[in-house]
Formats: C-alpha cells, sequence, structure tokens
C-alpha cells in the first residue's frame, strides 16, 4: 500500500513536470509544424529567472514563476521572429527541417549569452518554497513538488479551456487544422504564430523554475529537459495535445513503478525499452494519427 | 457599386488562368457565374478574396481597393468567401467550426444570435453541434460551410459551387436557404458548373469560359441564347 502510494504521487509529480515542458512543444508543431528546439533554451532561461529573483532580489515565489512566464514569453515571441517568421510560405523549402536548425540555432545563441552573463557554475536555486509533508506511513512528499504538480496541473488546464472556451484559442486550432480558412474567417495568421511560441516558451519558463530549484540554473541546464520533451512529444503522437499528456504521466508512471519496486537505476534503461517497443509497434506514437494529428 | 473587377489576372505558377476579368456586381445583386470545370472559376474567387495575389488588374469593394490586401482583412470588412470543398476544420466540432465565423470583433459579440439564425435555417446542424466536422456527412458539411460563411456580418457573399457532389434532395435545402440569404444579404457572387439550380436566384448571369467571362445577361436571356443552352442547360431545358 506505500508502495502504492509512492508510484502514484511520484507520477503525479513527474507526469506534471514532463507535461509542462512538453506541452508548448506539442503547440507549436501542432500549428507550425516546428520542432523548436528553443524549448530548453526557455527552461534554461526559466532557472535563472528563478535563481536571480529568489537568491538575489528576494522576491515571493509566485512573482518569480510571474516573472519568469513574462521574460520566457517575450524570449519566445523573439525566438520565433527571428527564426521561424521569415522562412513562413516560402515554396520549395523543407520548413520542418530547416526551422529545427534555425530554432537550434537561436538556443545555442541564447545558451552562450547564458553563459557571458553567468559564467558556466551551477547556481543553487532555492526551493520555491521548503518543507516535506508525511502523506501516508513515511511517503513524504515535499510542498515544493506539490506546488510543482499544482501549478504544472494547472496551467496545463488552463491552457486547455483557453483553446477550448476562448475566441484566440479557438482560432489556434482553427489555424492549426486549416490554415487557409482560417483566414478567410478573418484570422490574422501573422501574429497567430508569434503568440503560441511565446505561450508555449512561457510554460516552459515557468517548468524551468521549478527545474532549477530541484537541480541547479546553468547555462546547459535545458539540454536535458529538451530531450525529455522531445521524447514526451514523439512518444505521444508529434501534434497531439491529449497524446502529450498521456506520454507525459506513462513516462512518470513507469519511471516511479521501476525506481519504487525495482531500484531508480533501472527506471531508465526500463522507460527507454517500453519506448522503443511502443514506438516500433506504434510508430504515431500513443495519440497520433498518420499526419493529421493537429491540436 | 459593391464589387468591381477590373482586367483581373491571376495563376499559378507561370500559367495564367484568369485573363483579364471584368465583372461589375451592384448593391443587393446575385450574380452567378457558370462554366465548364477547369476554366478558372475558382481561382477568380481566390484572387479576389487574395488568397491567390492577382499577376496583373484590380479589385475594389465598397469603394476600397482590396487586390493588395491580405485575406484575413476582408473579412472584418464583409466580404465572406466560402470556399469550393467546404474547407471545414475536422477536428472543431460544428458550433465551433459556426463560432470560428464570427471571429472579426463585429460579428463575436452578436454570436449567440446568429449562431440561432444558422440552427433555423439548417435544424440538421443543431442536432449535430457537438460532434467533429469530420464526422459529417457531405451534405451536412455543406451546410457547416454555409453556415460558418453566415456567422460573419457579410456584405458580399462569394460562393463557390454549393451543389458540388450533394444529392439531389440536400442541394434543394442548400438552395432554398442561399435564396432566403441572397435576399437578406447586399451581394452574392455564386459559381456553378451549369444553370440547373440558378434559375430562381440569379439577378444577372456570366458565361465564364478559359478564364474570361464571354457572355452576360439574364437566366432568362441566355437560356435563349442557343450556344449556351446547348452547353449549359443539360436535362432543365
Ligand atoms: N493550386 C493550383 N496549382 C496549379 N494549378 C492549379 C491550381 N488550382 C487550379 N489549377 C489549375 O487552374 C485551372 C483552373 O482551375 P479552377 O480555378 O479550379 O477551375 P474551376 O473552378 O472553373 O473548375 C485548372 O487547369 C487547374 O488545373
Ligand atoms: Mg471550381
Amino acid at each position: 500500500m506505500t508502495d502504492l502510494v509512492a508510484i502514484l504521487i511520484s507520477t503525479i509529480v513527474l507526469g506534471s513536470i514532463y507535461g509542462l515542458v512538453a506541452i508548448g512543444m506539442t503547440l507549436i508543431y501542432g500549428i507550425l509544424r516546428v520542432l523548436d528546439m528553443s524549448q530548453g533554451s526557455m527552461v534554461m532561461a526559466g532557472g535563472f529567472v528563478g535563481w536571480g529573483l529568489l537568491v538575489s532580489a528576494g522576491t515571493s515565489p509566485l512573482l518569480a514563476l510571474a516573472a519568469a512566464f513574462a521574460i520566457a514569453f517575450l524570449l519566445g515571441v523573439a525566438t520565433q521572429l527571428v527564426s521561424v517568421q521569415p522562412l513562413l510560405g516560402r515554396s520549395g523549402i523543407d520548413f520542418e527541417m530547416i526551422t529545427f536548425i534555425t530554432t537550434f540555432a537561436v538556443a545555442m545563441v541564447i545558451q552562450n549569452v547564458a553563459l557571458e552573463i553567468f559564467g558556466p557554475r551551477q547556481r543553487d536555486v532555492p526551493p520555491v518554497i521548503g518543507g516535506t509533508v508525511d502523506v501516508y506511513r513515511g511517503v513524504n512528499i515535499s510542498y515544493q513538488s506539490i506546488l510543482m504538480a499544482a501549478v504544472s496541473i494547472g496551467l496545463m488546464l488552463m491552457l486547455g479551456i483557453f483553446l477550448t472556451r476562448s475566441r484566440y484559442g479557438m482560432a489556434i486550432r482553427a489555424v492549426a487544422q486549416d490554415i487557409s480558412a482560417a483566414r478567410l474567417m478573418g484570422v490574422p495568421i501573422r501574429w497567430m504564430f508569434p503568440l503560441v511560441m511565446g505561450l508555449a516558451s512561457a510554460l516552459a519558463g515557468v517548468a524551468g523554475v521549478f527545474l532549477g530549484a530541484q537541480l541547479f540554473a546553468s547555462p546547459n541546464a535545458g539540454d536535458l529537459p529538451l530531450l525529455e520533451a522531445l521524447i514526451v512529444v514523439i512518444f505521444g503522437g508529434l501534434g497531439s495535445l491529449p497524446g502529450t499528456i498521456y506520454a507525459a504521466y506513462a513516462i512518470g508512471l513507469i519511471q516511479s513503478t521501476v525506481s519504487v519496486l525495482i531500484a531508480t537505476t533501472w527506471s531508465l534503461p526500463i522507460l527507454y525499452a517500453v519506448i522503443l517497443v511502443v514506438l516500433v509497434l506504434r510508430p504515431h506514437g500513443l495519440a497520433g494519427r498518420p499526419s493529421e494529428a493537429r491540436l | 457599386m459593391l464589387l468591381s473587377v477590373r482586367g483581373l489576372t491571376a495563376g499559378y505558377e507561370e500559367t495564367c488562368v484568369v485573363r483579364g476579368v471584368d465583372l461589375d456586381l451592384r448593391e443587393s445583386e446575385t450574380f452567378v457565374l457558370v462554366g465548364p470545370n477547369g476554366h478558372g472559376k475558382t481561382t477568380l474567387l481566390r484572387a479576389i478574396s487574395g488568397l491567390l495575389r492577382p499577376q496583373a488588374g484590380e479589385v475594389w469593394f465598397d469603394g476600397r481597393r482590396i487586390d493588395q490586401m491580405r485575406t484575413e482583412e476582408l473579412a472584418p470588412l464583409g466580404l465572406v468567401h466560402i470556399p469550393q470543398g467546404d474547407h471545414l476544420f475536422p477536428d472543431l466540432t460544428v458550433e465551433e467550426n459556426l463560432l470560428m465565423g464570427a471571429f472579426p470583433r463585429a460579428s463575436w459579440r452578436g454570436r449567440r444570435q446568429r449562431l440561432d439564425r444558422v440552427y433555423a435555417l439548417f435544424p440538421r446542424l443543431a442536432d449535430r453541434r457537438r460532434q467533429r466536422a469530420r464526422t459529417l456527412s457531405g451534405g451536412e458539411r455543406r451546410q457547416v460551410a454555409l453556415g460558418r460563411g453566415l456567422m460573419q456580418e457579410a456584405r458580399l457573399l462569394l460562393v463557390d459551387e454549393p451543389s458540388l457532389g450533394l444529392a439531389p434532395v440536400i442541394v434543394d435545402v442548400v438552395y432554398d436557404a442561399l435564396k432566403q440569404i441572397a435576399a437578406e444579404l447586399t451581394g452574392v457572387l455564386l459559381v456553378e458548373e451549369n444553370f440547373a439550380h440558378i434559375g430562381e436566384i440569379a439577378d444577372r448571369v456570366g458565361v465564364f469560359e478559359m478564364g474570361r467571362i464571354v457572355r452576360e445577361g439574364s437566366a432568362a436571356e441566355l437560356a435563349a441564347d442557343r450556344m449556351v443552352a446547348e452547353s449549359y442547360l443539360g436535362g432543365i431545358a
């Protein structure tokens, strides 16, 4: 029973943060057909915002999260304008492949700017909030993890509500499904694209504050989250939001189960073995439909 | 003049499909273009609504030159294009598809009343409001496409082959609705392959061949024209 509770809690925490890091990537791929390699830098930037505000300025955690959201939003908009917008609508190019590289190039620039400013040292970010609580007979969970899961789930729900209920959210999905029809409806597609990449990056930025506190802030702190996000997104089915969420929690569940029942060292090898088998059997991922998975 | 097209030329890459079209559409008029498949009717409508950049010529709408404007700027002005083949948003529900039609700010405010009006016009859609567009039948899709076009504050409606691929019963549903719409709207430019359904709705008819309007007149005048009658009247002559 304690094992079960431990697995459940760990699944929710891990899955939520994986989801938050990866969901922006899905959103961007779904609407723009760009596999955005700059998402890792947004996580990294969020980590430094957290470090800067929580350590040096001593601001409140909520303000730090909001600041990370805003700064990553602007960074995402700028990245889109530099590396994706100029390539839109050009005929005779492999748009997906070129933007894969151009967004990666931007990521490298951002990373090296961070290196210039902050140096290569790893900076400790304090927990957004401290303390732990005993949930069930010795199964502990830190307040930091509770907050991380709550904020991640909250943001993903808000994204879902935005996409299904609001005028612009619906327009984002419409653009992903039929761009010329969306234009005929009067949707200003030119600035829907920067908006989407800004929003997606903002979510990664918030995740970055939490991940920075779990690990540390450093110029290459976004590398691993980027790889993990790519795996979640492809495992879930490129471009499918529900798929990404299933995949995030499925991966969390596998890792937690192996860690609790077998050993932490086995969690990655077993996870990747499962991913390998699933993708070989279902190459479009958990929820992807061949070439039409669109938001 | 609600719409004035002057010397409009448009096409794809090197090929020129629409070759110097002149067309005038007066306030509250329904103008129908009839012509064989592949002669450039769809291309003409796409050039008018900006989905295709014209190679030459001018388009004026409501006293404003629009041929250099972007498509997405035209709907808020009241120029609504219902494209050939419906172009629904496949994974949005029927109601979401219709709501997207009201995207321009001015229309969004009145979306509930408009929704009710569309459901009154196409009761079938009210039953299907929560269903994804990709799961609809061809006739239902056409009704969503037309309904979505009616969700905006349209002054001019461009409609491309609304009877294409539909069973006769559904064509009647669609044309009954179009008749009501045409009576209310300030202007309609409708494209069809033949005269089969347009007799009652057309104020004026143009015959479109090889990228040009080759004849123009009332439906009755054109029906009296031997050449036109042989090509386009088909079964109803
Ligand atoms: N996207 C396109 N690219 C190249 N040629 C096209 C395209 N769309 C249509 N055409 C060509 O333009 C011509 C006119 O097509 P269209 O405007 O669809 O005619 P209609 O609507 O009268 O049937 C056809 O010869 C067609 O093959
Ligand atoms: Mg056509």
